[in-house]
């Protein structure tokens, strides 16, 4: 019987669904290869740039300041109590802890030093620094790789009328989590 | 039904030969783009808002004793200009300290109805400057510190960081 062109149109046709279909069976496993190539492109283009880290040690580097500033003077008077190396980080509610990731647990990942001095003749009277020394030699050099340095320079005064300058470095290296 | 005859099918592969290898090659474009650009994304510097060392220095500084026993603070209520001593003890400690932080300035001074009245230790700020209640008019790292002394009359501290470089040259 010949086929009449516009019943096999028809959906309901017998004959619609034809035997022979295995060149839409190469095609669909094409389609899908090409579908799963761009999408894993595009998951791994999404997780480089949101996998890049963000640099915060400047900002922690001034947060350690501001706590040992805190920690040495407080209501424009320097507090003598706390001029004591031993100590030092408890007294001021500080620690170094870091994860154990990197090799953190065996290198010390920061590093401060505070120099009390008398403001008229800079004589220093107390000076104490903490963490690893290592990292200050680093400081002063522009490069993302090397530990993040802050100073700053505090004045205070005592209810005896004497002054002072209070020197405060703090070093942050964390390179492994801030800097690609 | 096979089909013998496949020539109708050659121009379709083709097409999507060619079409794969374009997809291949914008891909791999906009990964190698991604790798460049999209790369490290540098240090987080937002604008300071405070700075807690200068705080304290500023503090220090109003309860620093002068040569006839009262403090800095006790003066500058009394006087109606800065002397020349604590002026210049000022300029010791803000200059000395924080100018090189604060590229465009450091200025220390009264502030009499929302104004910064100029001195001889600080100089003047621009006029364009609005010291309101909580900032100056530039909009950019500035730190405003203010004590009051009186009705009238404040003792502040301003220290400029940044964007300051543009303004400045435009009013000069």
């Amino acid at each position: 019987m010949r086929m009449n062109k516009k019943a096999k149109s028809k959906i309901f046709h017998y004959n619609f669904f034809s035997k022979n279909r295995r060149g839409e069976k190469v095609i669909s496993v094409y389609w899908f290869a090409i579908l799963f190539i761009v999408a894993a492109a595009v998951v791994y283009m999404v997780f480089i740039f949101y996998g890049q880290p963000y640099d915060v040690r400047e900002i922690e580097a001034d947060m350690l300041t501001s706590r040992i500033s805190d920690c040495l003077s407080e209501g424009g008077y320097l507090i003598k109590e706390n001029l004591v190396t031993d100590n030092f980080l408890q007294n001021c509610n500080l620690n170094f802890n870091t994860e154990d990731s990197y090799g953190w647990g065996e290198q010390e990942q920061y590093y401060f030093k505070a120099e009390v001095k008398n403001f008229a003749d800079g004589v220093l009277i107390f000076d104490v620094a903490k963490g690893n020394p290592n990292l200050k030699d680093f400081c002063g050099k522009e490069d993302s790789s090397f530990p993040a340095c802050v100073e700053t320079e505090v004045y205070s005064v005592d209810k005896e009328g004497n002054q002072y300058e209070i020197k405060i470095l703090s070093v942050v290296r964390k390179t492994e989590k801030n800097v690609n | 039904m096979l089909i013998k005859n496949k020539n109708g099918q050659t121009g379709t592969t083709l097409t999507w030969l060619i079409a794969t290898i374009v997809i291949v090659v914008v891909l791999v474009l906009a990964i190698f783009l991604v790798q460049i650009y999209g790369g490290n994304r540098g240090k987080i510097q937002g604008a300071k808002i405070a700075d807690i060392p200068a705080k304290k220095s500023f503090l220090s500084f109003l309860l620093t004793k002068s040569s006839d026993g009262k403090v800095i603070y006790q003066n500058l209520n009394s006087e109606e200009n800065i002397s020349k001593s604590d002026g210049e003890l000022g300029a010791k400690i803000f200059n000395g300290f924080y100018k090189k932080d604060y590229l465009w300035g450091v200025w220390l001074g009264f502030i009499e109805s929302g104004k910064a009245v100029e001195n001889e230790f600080f100089g003047e700020l621009p006029s364009n400057f609005a010291v309101g209640s909580y900032a100056v008019a530039i909009p950019n790292s500035i730190i405003l510190e203010k004590i009051k002394i009186n009705e009238n009359k404040k003792i502040g501290m301003i220290l400029i960081e940044s964007g300051g470089e543009d303004y400045k040259k435009e009013n000069e």
